[in-house]
């Protein structure tokens, strides 16, 4: 029975292959993408695309602008988010669960979870 | 296959005849006349530009003779709004400013006097010169900072700093209600030291230390630009009656004392 075992042996190792879609598909929740309030819209400092894939640039600039150079972009900085998303728990941290990303920034500079 | 330019076509290339040589000279005398005119343009720009002023110099005075001993205003002033962290241990002490408590050497009888010491700021910094990494650096206000971003926490400054200024965080601190919120704390494995208030400075105001000592002490810390011909701190330095701690080793420090 060489051909009877082969098939089911190729059979077993596709539902393998396939088992993350299936178990994805009857738990929604898991992969569902972070919801984030924004009470204030269009009030930032870009547009909420731009935001969402290059804030760690703008902030990053205004980092080494304010500690080199001693110009403050009051704005691009932490404390502009802070202004407008008081809660770093219903907004940094969504995200950044969803992807997997663990930014430093707290370790030191202060964020109301 | 690749085609090489004859060799005569090269020498025609370089050579240069009268009229082109002229045309070059023209050009270039007009050049040199257009950048004696660049300055006046840089000054239009850059008073558009969102910059520091580049005038800016800080420096401090601290009069001696008005610091009393027991006074500990300056330094829980300064560990208050920058979050200094307080260890147990005295081996991990962790200190942005200290009094110094003193006698003076050629002075008969002299009493015991003491003087805050920070970070002097030297305008020669050996801490930035020796940092690997570029974290210790100056600013254009003469300001040594720390970048703690960069900082990789191997204490050549530490070693490097004549004045004992900088300290290791060798334990991990946590945040407190307590904390200033504009001044991040520090990770460990960092090296800290003071910023004359750096936070502060950007907003128009004074050093944590000196506000204190007006408020609290007797107003031994004067605090102001050296390029500022009008301010006190400038008068003092220009009168030759303030010294600085160590002046042989060269360093220019930025923090002046009068009656040592």
């Amino acid at each position: 029975m060489p051909v009877k075992a082969g098939a089911l042996s190729i059979a077993l190792l596709v539902m393998a292959f396939l088992a993350p879609l299936f178990y994805n598909a009857v738990s929604p929740a898991s992969s569902a993408e972070p919801q984030l309030v924004i009470e204030q819209k269009g009030k930032c400092v870009k547009e909420t695309e731009y935001m969402r894939r290059y804030h760690m640039n703008l902030l990053k600039t205004a980092r080494d602008s304010g500690v080199r150079e001693g110009v403050r972009l009051a704005r691009h900085g932490l404390k502009g988010c802070i202004s407008c998303h008081p809660k770093r728990g219903e907004f940094c941290d969504r995200c950044h669960e969803y992807s997997g990303v663990t930014p430093e920034c707290w370790n030191c500079h202060t964020y109301p979870v | 296959m690749l085609e090489l330019p004859h060799l005569s076509r090269i020498t025609d290339i370089m050579t240069v005849d009268r009229r082109d040589f002229l045309k070059i000279g023209a050009y270039t005398a007009a050049g040199s006349m257009l950048a004696t005119g660049l300055p006046a343009i840089n000054a239009i720009a850059s008073k558009t530009a969102p910059t520091r002023k580049p005038e800016e110099s800080w420096a401090m005075v601290i009069d001696v003779d008005k610091c009393d001993i027991d006074c500990t205003a300056c330094v829980d002033a300064c560990h208050k709004e920058n979050n200094v962290p307080d260890f147990p241990e005295p081996k991990h002490d962790v200190h942005w400013i200290r009094k110094i408590t003193f006698k003076q050497k050629h002075v008969e009888n002299g009493e015991e006097r003491s003087l805050p010491a920070m970070c002097f700021h030297c305008e020669y910094p050996p801490c930035a010169h020796v940092c690997p990494v570029e974290a210790t650096f100056v600013r254009k206000d003469g300001l040594v900072l720390v970048d703690k971003h960069r900082c990789i926490g191997c204490r050549y400054c530490m070693i490097a700093c004549p004045y004992k200024a900088r300290s290791f965080v060798s334990r991990h601190v946590d945040h407190k209600p307590t904390d200033n919120p504009d001044v991040p704390i520090r990770m460990h494995g960092v090296v800290e030291k003071c910023t004359f208030c750096a936070h502060l400075i950007d907003q128009g105001k004074e050093p944590a230390c000196v506000t204190s000592c007006a408020k609290k002490g007797k107003g031994a810390m004067l605090f102001g630009d050296l390029r500022d011909e009008k301010s006190e701190v400038f008068e003092l330095v220009r009168s030759g009656k303030a010294n600085r701690i160590r002046s042989d080793l060269g360093l220019n420090p930025r923090v002046f004392y009068l009656g040592v």
